[in-house]
């Protein structure tokens, strides 16, 4: 995610069909799942305790769905800018592993009345979904 | 503050809290953009803005003012938390949030269902919705989470 264009402020013009220039993500580490921990405030262990994590079940610790949800809302916020979002939804649909590099795409499903509805999604290396997202946000005409 | 009967049942927590600033640098850095201008108020002016903006999903501040964090609700719903999945979250925003608001955010139970799981066994789904209002009591935002707790091992 490139600092060097800023988000914009007014609403910009966005159409039907309009996409997200797509985002790929570093791989994850546990370190960034610690790091949201601490950003974020979540300490649920099943992220950072690997002992936690096998004894649920699973194969290891994953990331919170809230990191890679905040990361696809930081994209949206830098494509829509951040005050012209009016919302945003997401259904977590597979978890992210360390080692994980995912692809966060956006498009415009329809525009009405000065506001775009947008569908987004993340996709690990494999093409697996890990999230589905709705969001709403004002557009120029 | 007085509360009607039926809304005490059902609520589970109010915690006010400030969307400040260092926590914005953090969650900015933690989600790979360590642009200031998600922090610094000469930045986000220089690109325009009349206060610091905030990723959709700041409303997570309030959980450092929660003893026990983000866990805070799946606990309070009496869920195993070794079991426990982020199904869904969605925010309706009435106004932009903004660096330097002071937010008091109020829970509630809104549902608690138990599903047959697609791999046996019974789930439970809990929805939580959330309320942000700031110091003159203007609904800010509103937030409903799913929590899923899967059936046992």
């Amino acid at each position: 995610m490139s600092a060097a264009t800023p988000p914009p402020v007014e609403p910009r013009p966005l159409r039907d069909g309009e996409e997200m220039a797509p985002v790929l993500t570093e791989p994850f580490t546990r370190t960034d799942f610690v790091r949201y921990a601490g950003s974020g405030g979540d300490y649920h262990p099943i992220h950072h305790d690997e002992e936690f994590a096998r004894a649920a079940g699973m194969p290891t610790v994953f990331g919170m769905g809230m990191l890679h949800a905040g990361m696809l809302g930081l994209a949206l916020a830098r494509w829509v800018g951040p005050e012209n979002i009016r919302s945003f939804g997401t259904r977590f649909t597979g978890q992210v592993w360390p080692g994980d590099a995912l692809t966060f795409r956006g498009r415009v499903t329809a525009v009405e009345d000065g506001v775009a509805s947008i569908e987004l999604s993340a996709e690990n290396q494999d093409g697996a979904s890990v999230l589905k997202a709705t969001a709403t946000a004002l557009v120029a005409s | 503050m007085r509360e009607e009967p039926e809304a005490a049942k059902d609520a589970l927590e109010s915690v006010r809290f400030p969307v400040e600033r260092s926590k914005l640098m953090e969650l900015a850095r933690t989600f790979k953009d360590p642009d200031p201008l998600w922090h610094d108020p000469a930045a986000a002016a220089a690109a325009g803005f009349d206060s610091v903006p905030v990723p959709p999903t700041a409303t997570v501040l309030a959980d450092h003012w929660r003893e026990r964090g983000a866990t805070f609700h799946a606990e309070a719903a009496g869920l195993d938390l070794s079991r426990v999945l982020h199904g869904e979250v969605s925010w309706e925003f009435l106004r932009p949030i903004r660096l330097g608001d002071e937010l008091t955010a109020v829970s509630t139970l809104a549902g608690d269902e138990a599903r047959q799981g697609k791999r046996g066994g019974e789930m439970r789904l809990v929805t939580v919705e959330t309320s942000y209002t700031d110091p003159a009591g203007e609904l800010v935002a509103r937030r409903r989470d799913t929590l899923i707790e899967t059936g046992p091992r």
